[in-house]
């Protein structure tokens, strides 16, 4: 599903602050997979999932998706593609303080352009799914971490994602809570067969993938 | 994203903190209620002074005056006497007399020359019991038209006809204008000798209040006999009036005067005396305007300060809706609207107010110094001057939006996300 081969990424290039943070990194996904990419800070670990997840241009090499190649899209059609085909849910779960949390599971389709009617429909199925359609009505700093995290996953799984990209997802949780909320990711992988990537220092979590890719200073050092 | 997401999105950002939007909108809001309060007394004095001068419909009257011949250069050296080229330096030593007449009468297109008589009258009275003074007294020309409360204009061949003044209706209990149709009254004049004459009109009309106030109207030529009575010659005439075929092109028109130039002569028509009062009225307006205007840019700096920092504070939020699929443009028309809704609701409310306290300012004229100057509203607001306005502050707004809205749109995800 995901095919990418000899990914370089180096900021600032041509500067006196250049940095490879990527030196050439290959791997392959299949679909349905439970993928961690695990790695120290700095180690180059999210630069590779900005990358997969077409938030960013790589420097050299290729990243296929599907039979697209992420990089020959333009702006407009990259922004169309993550907002169909990708789901993310980040440690610092990003909500809107000022909307409610069914307002903030309708925000991606707001953008595609879903009419309201309809988007209020696939937002309460997908609070459904997280097991958040009580809270339907509160304010999103109203609700705890786990359940911020809940909301963040509904708001990700609302568009019908062929991939999950999870980045650190239980940084901001305490064990217990983090815990379940991996439980709901995987369930969601198995349910509805959503890929699911997790980006995390956490072997622990890591441990539960069925495929983990180390990287250490832009390099892949294992894969198991 | 559909365009009703768009501005739903936009006006949800506004209320999110809502005392500093209000601010915001306050500095647009005061100068777009300066804005409409002097545009609105710009309108109301035009349409007044426009009301009244045009009331005094004369087609085709021309007023000449001399044009006034200053020595060249007051520093300069003392010229040689010379008794055909005599400059005036003052007005009062100006009077144009039967020379005059004679020498406008020649120019083509001017049908006759009038001087003005205005002789002083001792008093005015019915029945020799209460006498008043009577002191605007002018002369009646055919074809000059000025508002009537009743009846009719004196016939030009009929001396003994008066157009009498509002204000006398009551002095000489008369209860309506009507009333005094077809009754007589006495003027009594004196000459330089101390004699005294009594003349009886026939009071065949009444003229109504106007700016110009109410004058009592006599026929030219007896005011003529009665001026040289008094005096015991002809009397020189600071103004002439010129009649003229109503239907003259605009460039006859500009001909005669330019005729009249070079003999000396200033000749200006109603429409010129209308367009010069209307330019002095315009300058003013537009001095005044151009404080408020100045007053909505400092408010359009304060709305792109505004923006610049919900860019920053909503960093994070942006770079979200960006990576969950929202469009650069997007985000840009986002912010240009919030900045288009400031610039809207501070006109709003800015045109709202103003006209508010317009018409309390009118409504307070009107019962104490505008009292007795009927037909005059201090401030009209009509909408072809509001519109303008309410435009004019969504333009401020959007161009003040434009440079946070570009900053907003450029934001890269990645770096949006990262920051804390």
């Amino acid at each position: 599903m995901i095919k990418v081969s000899n990914l370089r990424k180096i900021y600032n290039l041509g500067k006196k602050n250049e940095f490879t943070a990527l030196k050439g990194v290959s791997l392959e996904i299949n679909q349905g997979e439970t993928v961690a990419i695990l790695g120290k800070s700095g180690s180059g670990k999210s630069t590779l999932m900005h990358l997969m997840a077409c938030l960013d241009q790589p420097t050299d090499g290729k990243i296929l998706f599907d039979d697209i190649t992420l990089h020959d899209m333009t702006a407009i059609q990259a922004a169309n593609f993550r907002n169909k085909r990708i789901g993310f849910v980040f440690q610092q779960f990003f909500l809107q303080p000022n909307l409610n949390v069914i307002e903030n599971v309708c925000l991606p389709l707001m953008i595609r352009g879903v009419s309201k009617s309809e988007r209020i429909k696939k937002a309460e199925q997908a609070l459904e799914d997280v097991e958040m359609l009580s809270k339907r009505n509160s304010r999103a700093n109203e609700l705890s971490g786990g359940q911020k995290q809940r909301v963040c996953i509904a708001r990700a799984i609302v568009t019908e994602p062929e991939v999950i990209f999870a980045d650190e997802p239980t940084g901001n949780l305490d064990s217990e809570t983090g815990e379940k909320i991996i439980q709901l990711l995987f369930k969601l992988n198995r349910t509805k067969g959503i890929t699911l990537i997790l980006v995390t220092h956490d072997l622990e979590l890591a441990n539960l993938c069925q495929r983990k890719i180390y990287i250490k200073d832009g390099q892949i050092i294992e894969e198991s | 994203m559909k365009v009703i997401d768009i501005i739903q999105t936009s006006n949800t950002n506004l209320l999110r903190s809502p005392l500093r939007t209000f601010l915001t909108i306050l500095a647009v809001f005061i100068g777009t209620l300066t804005l409409t309060l002097t545009n609105g007394l710009g309108s109301g004095v035009k349409d007044f002074v426009n009301k009244q001068v045009s009331a005094v419909n004369a087609p085709g009257l021309i007023t000449i005056t001399p044009a006034l011949r200053f020595s060249s250069n007051p520093l300069g050296e003392p010229e040689e006497y010379n008794p055909d080229n005599q400059k005036d330096d003052t007005l009062s030593t100006v009077s144009l007399g039967q020379e005059d007449i004679d020498k406008i009468k020649s120019i083509t297109n001017i049908k006759a020359v009038y001087p003005v008589y205005r002789p002083k009258a001792e008093y005015i009275t019915r029945d020799n019991d209460k006498k008043y003074t009577i002191n605007n007294l002018e002369q009646y020309i055919e074809g000059l038209e000025t508002p009537l409360a009743a009846g009719r204009f004196p016939d030009p061949n009929k001396n003994e006809e008066i157009l009498l003044s509002y204000k006398y209706l009551g002095v000489l209990n008369f209860n309506e204008p009507s009333d005094a149709l077809g009754q007589s009254v006495k003027i009594v004049y004196k000459n330089i000798l101390g004699e005294l004459k009594e003349r009886t009109y026939t009071i065949v009309g009444v003229s109504a209040n106007s700016l110009a106030g109410s004058v009592t109207r006599i026929n030219l030529n007896e005011l003529k006999e009665i001026s040289y009575w008094q005096i015991g010659r002809e009397q020189g005439s600071p103004i002439l009036f010129a009649q003229t075929d109503p239907n003259l092109s605009k460039d006859e028109l500009t001909k005669l005067k330019q005729e009249l130039r070079e003999k000396g002569y200033n000749g200006s028509s109603l429409e010129d005396q209308i367009n010069q009062i209307n330019t002095v009225i315009d300058t003013i307006q537009l001095v005044l305007n151009a404080f408020a205007i100045i007053v909505i840019i400092a408010g359009g700096i304060g709305i792109i300060n505004t923006l610049l920092m919900s860019v920053y504070e909503r960093t994070n939020e942006i770079g979200l809706l960006k990576a969950l699929g929202m469009k650069e443009h997007e985000v840009f028309i986002i912010f240009a609207i919030e900045a288009l809704l400031i610039g809207f609701w501070g006109g709003v409310f800015g045109i709202i107010a103003g006209i508010i306290v317009g018409y309390g300012i009118n409504y307070f004229a009107s019962t104490t110094i505008l009292k007795d100057l009927e037909g005059f509203t201090l401030m009209i607001f009509p909408v072809q001057s509001i519109i303008p306005i309410l435009l004019g502050t969504m333009f401020v707004g959007l161009v003040a939006g434009t440079l946070p809205a570009i900053k907003a749109s450029k934001l890269n995800p990645i770096d949006a996300l990262r920051q804390e």
